[in-house]
């Protein structure tokens, strides 16, 4: 209750920091907006364009009418397209959340199961072929993978095209590098958390009671794993939308990256803020998503005791 | 607690190994990496060019070990910066935290972290990138503002478990002024946690900023940067998928070095000794 009640402050902050970080840009956007149509300032229609823009008035009033318009979905217009700011962030939007959505569902079960198998793995040369794998991908850097996963798919294989136009069937490889880099980190999280589990009594007990080791798995140590991999996931979450703009560009996928990274060679603030603030407002939703369920997994969590070992 | 061993040796070498690249003068490498050669464009690695040549000719070789400067400096830099920042907004918070009249502080300084932290860390770069105007100078202060908040709230939980100590709650009881009680007995105790955290967040840092350099947003061409110059490679990836590999494996192996270096520390000053039936 606690966590739903510290919300509407934290969203409000975030909104002022969106807005004011806009509002501190350097430059004048009337005089750019002048440049770009081609207008001498005159005082006259100085004040017209900036009425337009809606620069008029004091910075709180600005601010509040800007939060207004923005709670009706209204981001104000594009400055390089001209058209509505929120038009041009639906029409990108879709095809991020199928990305990162397509990379999530890729990168939690590989997570879980390598993670753990490298738990019960008794070979060393399992555990250190695991090991090196994580350690290479955690290092790898997504971009880098993502070319030669280009390269190799593409231009070796045949099996994908080098320019996607953003149809389904072309989600996987980007989908799978970006879960790749997800995945091992989250796969050590999973594997710490498998091996404290099984070296508790509750499991140990389990153990001596004559259940199978195998059934145990899925009974006792994959839900021990569950709570503090949540919370992970959830800001692997946050990480999946900002990694995406360098796949998404790679890849030629028409999802957001490929927007804003339009609207900061243009200088298209609108769109920026738009797409800070769409992004914060996500993210703290997942967060959100993510406490909840650990509280539901874990009654202590429930009971406003929180958990510390 | 060999693995972690041998692995932070790996790391301090392979570290060691790029500061001797990035302090390697210019003049002696095998080309000047900025020289271009227009006849010899996209040639695959020869005895003459041992990584081959990019688009304009220039030796590919020497540009991956002129940018371990650019690239490697930027990442300690903005490391620094940011353990810096982390430190003091930490630090403070934490010591006002525990005074009844300055609580506000700790207060407004958590609350400022939870905001930034509202964000996820690579959009709220790429945001204050957009609004600045894209450089590397801009990059390397877009990380620290995004990466700051979640490394202050780690220090601030440090140093109020430090704080707790009784020596340290001893020297404050003496009447030792806050700001010698903190030099003196809680900064060193933070050293070795903040060591480890140092060394993981540079390889952080490091991706963050070559990718972003990637995308065109921190150093410019014809800066040699490995970023860079992997997105000068990109539209050439059919043809001369060579240009991929030095500047790729530069930014692995520097991300690597951190990673292992920190790692290796975590697992040294790991003093959990498990209890062996």
């Amino acid at each position: 209750m606690r966590r739903l009640l510290s919300l509407p402050p934290l969203l409000l902050a975030m909104s002022m920091l969106a807005f004011a970080l806009v509002a501190a840009a350097p430059g004048d956007p009337v005089v750019a907006e002048a440049m770009r149509q081609g207008l001498a300032l005159t005082p006259d229609n100085e004040a017209a364009l900036r009425q337009a823009l809606g620069l008029d008035g004091s910075l709180p009033e600005r601010y509040l009418r800007w939060l207004g318009a923005a709670l009706h979905g209204d981001f104000g217009l594009s400055i390089a397209s001209g058209r509505a700011v929120h038009e041009e962030i639906a029409g990108h939007a879709w095809a991020t959340l199928m990305l990162a959505l397509a990379a999530f569902a890729l990168a939690v079960p590989m997570a879980t199961a390598a993670g753990l198998a490298a738990a019960v793995a008794r070979s060393a040369w399992a555990g250190m072929a695991w090991r090196l794998l994580t350690v290479l991908l955690v290092a790898l850097p997504g971009y880098w993978l993502a070319l030669i996963a280009l390269y190799l798919a593409a231009v070796h294989w045949g099996i994908a095209q080098v320019v996607s136009d953003g149809e389904l069937r072309q989600l996987w490889l980007p989908a799978l590098v970006l879960a790749l880099g997800l995945a091992a980190p989250a796969s050590r999280l999973v594997r710490e958390r498998a091996l404290q589990v099984m070296s508790e009594d509750p499991f140990r007990l389990a153990l001596a009671q004559g259940l199978p080791p195998r059934q145990l798995l899925l009974t006792r140590v994959l839900p021990g794993t569950l709570v503090p991999v949540v919370t992970f996931w959830a800001q692997g979450f946050g990480a999946l939308l900002g990694g995406a703009v360098v796949i998404e560009i790679i890849f030629g996928w028409p999802g957001l990256g490929r927007l804003v990274l339009q609207s900061i060679q243009e200088r298209d603030l609108p769109v920026l803020q738009a797409y800070l603030l769409l992004m914060g407002v996500v993210y703290v939703a997942v967060n959100l998503a993510a406490d909840l369920i650990a509280a539901g997994l874990d009654p202590r969590m429930r009971a406003g005791l929180a958990a510390s070992p | 607690m060999s693995a972690g061993n041998r692995g932070a040796r790996i790391g301090a070498g392979l570290l060691l190994a790029l500061v001797l690249l990035a302090l390697w003068p210019t003049a002696w490498l095998p080309h000047d990496p900025l020289a271009q050669d227009l006849l010899r464009r996209l040639e695959p690695p020869s005895a003459q060019y041992w990584l081959g040549t990019d688009m304009l000719g220039r030796c590919n070789f020497s540009r991956v070990a002129a940018a371990t400067r650019i690239s490697l400096g930027a990442a300690l830099v903005a490391a620094g910066a940011l353990l810096g920042v982390a430190l003091l907004w930490g630090v403070s918070a934490a010591v006002c935290a525990g005074r009844t009249r300055w609580r506000w502080v700790d207060a407004l300084l958590m609350r400022a972290a939870d905001v930034l932290l509202g964000f996820p860390t690579l959009v709220l770069a790429l945001a204050i990138i957009g609004v600045v105007g894209p450089s590397l100078t801009t990059v390397v202060v877009a990380l620290v503002v995004a990466w700051a908040p979640g490394l202050a709230r780690i220090v601030r939980v440090l140093t109020l478990e430090a704080l707790q100590r009784e020596h340290v709650a001893a020297a404050h009881a003496a009447g030792l002024p806050a700001a010698v009680v903190v030099r003196r007995h809680v900064l060193p105790g933070l050293l070795a946690p903040l060591a480890v955290l140092a060394s993981l967040e540079t390889a952080g840092v490091l991706l963050a900023l070559s990718s972003l350099s990637f995308l065109g947003l921190g150093a410019q061409p014809p800066t040699p940067e490995w970023g860079v110059m992997l997105s000068e490679a990109r539209p050439f990836v059919q043809t001369a998928p060579h240009l991929l590999w030095g500047p790729g494996l530069a930014v692995l192996l520097a991300t690597l070095a951190f990673q292992l270096l920190g790692e290796g520390l975590r697992s040294k000053l790991d003093t959990r000794a498990p209890l062996r039936w």
